[in-house]
This record gives C-alpha cells, structure tokens and sequence, in this order.
C-alpha cells in the first residue's frame, strides 16, 4: 500500500452537497489524482464515496438523495436494516488511452455486488438474481472498460445487496492498474478460499475416515461421535468459499447453522464419550436437544437465524466448554507431548474462535478475516492423532496378552503334555507288569510245572520213554497254548476253542482218537473280560483232554459248544473208560478252577465214555 | 513244472540235529529231493546266487541275521523259488510277517517226520498252511481296510484311513477264513461250504498272496501319505 494515495479526509466535505456539488467534489478527486502525477498508474484507496438506501435494479438518477459516507460502512453499526439494497458511488480520473488496462478492487463486501461504470453494467461476478452470488468472504476484482476519449472522470456506480441476517457493508476499495490489482486480489483469494478449501477437505477425510472406523466397530462411540462432528463441521465451512449455491438463501443459511450447531453438539458428545463420562441419559437429552434446535431453527424462518442460533449454541458451548475441560483432564494421564500439543492447540482454537467472535460483533475490521477456519484443522489433526495413538496402544497391549496368553497356553499345553506322558508311561508300565505277571503264572503252572515233572521222571528213573515223551509234550502245548493266550481277545470262547484244537488235534491224531468238532457260533463270555480267566478256561480245558489222552483209552472224541440257557454249554464227551478215580485225578481242582471261572463242572458216566459238561455263565 | 520231477529243497536251519532231521524227511520222501542244506545266512545267499530251487525251507533266526531280508530277495531275484518258515510255536505276528515277507506258509519245528514232506507237498499242490489264530488275525486286518470287489459284500464301506487300491477279499476267502478262526479243518470248511479239499487250500495261497500285496500296498500308502513318494494317478484326472 506504500503507493496508494489518500482521497479521503481532505475532501471528505465537499461529498455532502446536491448534485452540483457532487461534481465538483468528483472534479476535486479527479484534480487531486491528476496533482499526485499517479492517475492510471498507482492503486488508490477509495474510503470516502456517496451512498443512497434504493432497492432499484439500475443506478438512482444524480439528482437522488446521494449521501456522503465513509469506508468501511458497516449497516449494522449505524443502526440501518441489516438487510436490503445500498448504492454507493465514486468518481475515477480518467486514465490516458495509452495506459494499462484499470480495474476495481473490492477486499470486503457483503454479501453481493454489481458495478456500473458510466451508468453502464459492468460484467457481473456471480449469479445477481435469486439465489444471489455469495460475495461475503471473497475479494471481488471487476475489469473496468476502456474510457470515452475526452471524458475528465468515470462515473462509478456500486450495488450492494445482503439478505437477513447478513452482516451487509462495504469496506474501502481500491483502484489502478489491473496488472498490480490482480496479484493482491489471488494472493487474498488464497487465503479466504484456496486455503479455506484445503481445510475442508481435510476436516472431511478426518471425519469421514472415522465415521468408517466406526461403523466397523461399533462400541466405539467416541469415533463415531468424533468422525461426523468434524465432517459436519467441514460441511459447514461450505459457506466461506461456496459463492454460486444451489438453494435458496434462507434455506442454504439453515443449513449451515444447523450443520454448525450439530457439529459442536456432535464434538462435545465425542469428548465425552472419549473419557467414558456420557451417560446415557444425557446422551438421549442431546440428541434430543439437536433435534428440537433443528426445529427452532426452522421455525425462526425469515427473521434471521443468528439471535435463535446464539441463543442455541448457549448451552451448547457451555456443554462443549466443560466436555473439552474433561478431555484436558483426560490428555494430561497420556503422553507429555500429547499433552502438552493439546493445551497448546486448544488455546489456539479458543483464540481463534474469540477472534471470530469478535468480528462478527463488530469490535474488529469489518474486512478481517476469520481464523476458525484454518486453526480448526489443527485441533481435528490432533485430535485424530491422539485417537490412532490410543488404537495403536491398544492394539500392541492387545497383541502383547496375546503373546503372554499364547506363552501361557503353551506352557500350560506341555505341562498337560507331560502329565500325559507320564500317565501313559505309568499305564504303560503298569501293563507291562501285569502281563508279565500273567506270562509267569502261566510259565509257573503250564510249562515250568510239566517240565519239572519231566525231571522229576528222569532222575528217579522210574518213567518210560514214552511216559516222559508224552511230560515234555504236555510242557511245549502247553508253551505254545499260552502264547496263543497272549493274543485271545478277552470273552471269545469260539478263538479259545479253536486254538485248543489246533494246538491239540496232532496228540489226538496220534492217539488214534476221531475228534468230532461240533462248534457254534457262541455270545461273548462276560466271565472272560477278567484278567487271567481266559487262561484259566483254556488250563481247565487242556488238562481235561490231557487226562482223556492218558486215561481214557478213547477211540473217539466229541468236542461241542453251544449258547445254552443263559450260558454257553461245553461238553467233552469220549467213547472211552467212565468215571473212576484214575480217570480224572485232579476233579477235585477242576471244579475249583470251574468255580473261580464263576463255572459250572458236571460231569456224566455213559458207560463207555464220560461226558464233562462246563457251563459258563451269561450274566454278568 | 513237471509233476514227475522231484522238488528240489533247500534247507537253512543253524541247529544240526533239527537240520539233519528236516534233511532226513525231505531225502526221504520220493517226491521230494535235498538240493542243499545250510547251517548260516550267508552260505544260503552264496548258494542261492549261484543255484536254481523250488523251495527253500528256512529258520527264522540265524547266528549271522534273520531269514527276514533273504526271504524278500528271494521273491524278487527268484520268484519260481517257495519259502516256507520253520516256526517253534507258528505264532499269528511271526507268521504274517514272513508271509507279508513273501513265504507261502510255515511248519512247526516239532513236526513229525511225514509231517514234513506232507506240508512241502501241500505247498507244492498250492496249498498253505494256516491256523484259527493267522485266520482270525487276517479278518481283522481286512476288516475296515477294503471292499471286496464282489457285489454281495456291497453293504460293507470303506473305513477312513483305508489302505486305496490294495486287494480286498471275496465273499468266499472271507467265509473260509471264518470257519477256519472257529477251528473247522480244511476238509470241514471244504464240506460246509460244498467245494473240494484243493479250492479250500487255494484260498488260503490266494489269501496269503494278497495279503503280500497289501503289505506293500500299504507300504506305498504310507510313503505316499508321508510325501515320500510322488504317485502319479492319471485315473484321479478332470474330465
């Protein structure tokens, strides 16, 4: 601004007069640009103009109630309608054809402007009829047409409309060359648009990112709450650098007023739910309370929708007010950068919000620009930062009790491991034993006994070959009987049968005896599900045919089984000697064994033959 | 083979008395001739190399190894060669064993002098010998392992961990061996099931066969369920 040259002041006065006045007061500042040597080649300021209230579609005739006023004019302040139409009107000095190209500034007006240069419409900025271009936050640079050779000055004639509740006015403007206009006019369109645009969009991709989080995750509200507060928000910053919008007026206003006021409810509820203070009841009481400000809003209708909002952001604020003085409280247990960014930006966004305040009730510049804008992005980064740490956290404690979970598990798995192990390895040995015991016995009482019976024979000197012959048979069937033993499944009479038979039937062939096997299929023999009753059964068996092969003198031999009446009934029946005290020596012991085998032994004189019948019993 | 031609037998047993009597009753059966006897491993190996025989009857322990490895060269390098195991006690596990092995049947060490040609001739007919115990251990090892290929056993299923493409047994073999796990002799099982005394005995020998072929399917199965092996099934193809 080092070259622009002051109008204002000096010529201040002349302004206030009639028509004729108004000319020369124009001649005035067109003699006094001419004197500064600047006319068509420096920017001038231009704060002292004349203005007429008209809600006329063309410029009012000269000879209308044109007022001098000065720049910026702020309707509100000197008590006009904030709403309507005021004409204001300026004099430029004609610049030589040879100069550049001039235009007109305007940094600040509000909110819709139109030009007329030499009661000619200037190519206008934006839509002019309804909805009207919003011109409130964005600087306006109008080309200006080339002069009439000759003319001493341009006639410069400003509309300016604003809708209610708008904060209508105009601030001091400049003229000169479009060349060094336009360069001012990006630079300041930057910062109230491009940089406002940028703002949005990033409070947008914050919120909308969080909204997503969210609605995969659902118990967690704080996100919910976080990410459409600041989407909202960004929604409603639509209004600083959306001028062509696509509703009405009132209802484009409502909207931004009602995408504030949820955005704030929206934050605060965030803060709360953040530090686990939301209860449920004043949860339903805000959503409530969003509602019924929609409606208020809605019904407040043409009257203007900043006093109903002021009066609904009250509480708001002083509910958002405590929420982020609980969200302080909260940061300060979390890291000391967290903490101290928070405080840091928090007051930033309190200043920031004083500042705007402060414009908007006119203690500062009409033409100052708002900072909410672009300090808000900082509070919504932070806080977005502050909430991937808290997930972040969670997630490595998460994984970290995984880990120690999975460590425990697996320590757990082994013990269990080895608790089997040595189970198994117990049981294990514990069968061993068993069978060893079980092989012993039947060594001890089948093989061992008949072989030292052999001994016994030779050394007295007292038996035949033959009688010691037949000794050691008995020992090595009885070997070969015991192993077949180690294999019998546990109650199959029918396996038991068969390997006595196999074992067996050489002996008889040998003997001369006809054996008839008369087996049927048998039931499972409960009795031999026992330890050691398999064996015993088979022991019963074999010294009963022993005997017979020694005693008998049988030629023939019926071997017979079959299910009975609830037992499986055995009958040995021979053709041979019946029933005498040689015949069967050890009866007495084999009843025993029939007895221990829960067994019945009876046996039948057939003169010749005798008949052994061994009942096993069914039950269990 | 000639029917008239004696069969030449090897014997490989380390204990002499019990050598010179299986000598003794393959010398002195007519039908039968002694090619060879062996008191160790690996004068049976040299021998074998170098000689042809129509049987080979073998002790399953020997002071220089177990029979085990030269009853499965045997089967590879002499397949017209028969073995059969001299067993004390023709246990089920020891027989099956050197029936999966290859032998086609077994003879008790205690047996008598005719029993032992009777045996080796039985095996020269095809036959083999079998006990309720081998019976009863067979049926349990097929049972749950295949379906027998013929129709009237189609209620049967596959048991899970069942052995893919390994011989199952028939109807038939499946009821010779359950007689013979209840004890009936071959001529018993020959009369209940109305056929002859040979067609009994060749159940058995085809029994036995399979079971050879089993063990080696499921040899392959394990491999092959290990990774160890890359089969190549072109049946199991798309389309």
């Amino acid at each position: 601004m080092a070259d622009a040259t002051r109008l204002g002041r000096a010529t201040a006065h002349r302004w206030c007069a009639t028509a004729r006045r108004w000319r020369a007061g124009a001649a005035a500042a067109v003699l006094a640009l001419a004197g500064s040597g600047l006319a068509g080649e420096a920017v001038v300021e231009i704060d002292a103009v004349l203005a007429i209230e008209a809600d006329m579609d063309a410029p009012p005739p000269e000879a209308a109630a044109w007022q001098p006023r000065r720049l910026p004019d702020r309707w509100q302040e000197r008590g006009a309608p904030r709403a309507g139409t005021v004409w204001y009107a300026v004099e430029l000095p004609a610049s030589p054809p040879s100069s550049a190209p001039q235009a007109l500034w305007l940094p600040k007006v509000s909110m819709h402007a139109a030009l007329w240069v030499d009661g000619r419409p200037v190519r206008p900025l934006g839509a002019s009829a309804q909805p009207r271009a919003r011109h409130w936050n964005t600087p306006l640079l109008f080309e200006l047409p080339p002069g009439e050779a000759g003319a001493p000055a341009r006639r410069v004639q400003l509309q300016v409309k604003a809708e209610p509740g708008h904060d209508g006015g105009l601030a001091p403007l400049r003229a000169g060359p479009a060349s060094a206009l336009q360069s001012r006019h990006a630079s300041l369109g930057f910062w109230r648009r491009t940089a406002v645009a940028a703002s949005i969009a990033f409070g947008l991709s914050i919120g909308l990112v969080f909204v997503l989080v969210w609605l995969r995750q659902r118990d967690q509200p704080a996100w919910g709450y976080f990410g459409s507060g600041a989407a909202l928000w960004s929604v409603s910053n639509l209004n600083f650098v959306v001028q062509d919008v696509p509703l009405a007026d009132r209802a484009w206003e409502l909207a931004v007023h009602l995408t504030t006021f949820w955005a704030l409810l929206l934050m605060s509820l965030f803060a709360l739910s953040l530090t686990n203070r939301l209860p449920r009841r004043l949860e339903r009481g805000a959503w409530a309370y969003a509602l019924l400000g929609a409606a208020g809003l809605w019904a407040a209708g043409d009257r203007g929708l900043s006093t109903p909002t002021a009066a609904l952001m009250l509480p708001v604020l002083a509910f958002g007010g405590w929420s982020m003085a609980t969200v302080v409280g909260w940061v300060r247990r979390r890291t000391s950068t967290d903490h101290l960014l928070f405080a840091a930006v928090a007051a930033l966004t309190l200043g920031a919000a004083g500042h705007d305040w402060l414009i908007k009730a006119g203690h500062l510049a009409y033409a100052q620009p708002y900072l909410l804008p672009f300090v808000a992005p900082l509070l919504l980064g932070l806080l977005a930062w502050i909430l991937a740490g808290d997930y972040a956290h969670t997630r490595v404690e998460l994984a970290h009790a995984n880990r120690s979970l999975d460590a425990r598990l697996r320590a757990r798995e082994e013990e269990l491991q080895q608790a089997f192990a040595r189970q198994a390895q117990a049981e294990r040995e514990a069968a061993a034993a068993q069978e060893r015991a079980r092989i012993l016995r039947d060594m001890h009482d089948g093989a061992g006994a008949h072989l030292s019976t052999a001994l016994r024979q030779i050394e007295r000197g007292t038996a035949t070959s033959a009688q010691l012959a037949a000794t050691l048979r008995d020992a090595l069937d009885q070997l070969k009987l015991s192993i077949d033993a180690l294999n019998l499944p546990p109650g199959d009479v029918n396996a038991l049968l068969a390997s006595l038979r196999y074992r067996m039937e050489p002996r008889l062939a040998q003997a001369g005896i006809t054996l008839a096997w008369q087996v049927e299929p048998l039931p499972p023999w409960p009795g031999g599900q026992a330890e050691g009753r398999m064996q015993s059964l088979q022991f019963l068996l074999f010294e009963a045919l022993s005997n017979m092969l020694q005693h008998a003198a049988a030629t023939r031999l019926r071997l017979g089984a079959a299910p009975g009446d609830g037992c499986i009934r055995i009958v040995l029946a021979d053709n041979g000697r019946g029933l005498a005290p040689e015949r069967l020596p050890r009866l007495a012991a084999m009843r025993e064994r029939a007895a221990a085998l829960q067994a019945r032994l009876t046996t039948q004189d057939a003169q010749p033959g005798l008949a052994l019948t061994l009942e096993l019993s069914l039950g269990p | 083979m000639s029917a008239s031609r004696p069969w030449r037998v090897a014997v490989l047993e380390d204990d002499a008395e019990t050598r010179q009597f299986f000598c003794a009753s393959v010398a002195g059966h007519d039908q039968l001739s002694l090619a060879a006897d062996f008191g160790t491993l690996g004068q049976a190996r040299d021998w074998l190399a170098r000689h042809e025989v129509d049987l080979l009857l073998t002790d399953l322990a020997l002071p220089d190894g177990s029979a085990m490895s030269l009853i499965r060269a045997l089967k590879t390098q002499r397949p017209h060669c028969e073995v059969m195991v001299v067993s004390v006690f023709g246990d089920e596990d020891t027989v099956l064993a050197c029936i999966e092995a290859g032998a086609v049947g077994y003879l008790h060490k205690d047996a008598g002098t005719d029993d032992v040609a009777r045996v080796i001739l039985e095996v020269r007919a095809g036959g083999s010998p079998i006990s309720p115990m081998i019976a009863r251990k067979l049926l349990q090892r097929w049972r749950g392992a295949t379906v027998p290929a013929a129709p009237s056993a189609g209620a049967e299923s596959v048991a899970p961990g069942s052995v893919p493409e390994s011989p199952g047994l028939t109807p038939r073999e499946t009821d010779v061996l359950q007689l013979i796990a209840r004890g009936f002799s071959y001529a018993e099982v020959g009369r209940l099931l109305a056929v002859g005394l040979p067609t009994v005995q060749s159940h058995i020998r085809n029994i036995y066969g399979k079971l050879a072929v089993h063990s080696r399917g499921e040899a392959v199965f394990e491999a092959s369920r290990l990774g160890l092996l890359d089969i190549v099934r072109p049946a199991a193809r798309d389309g």
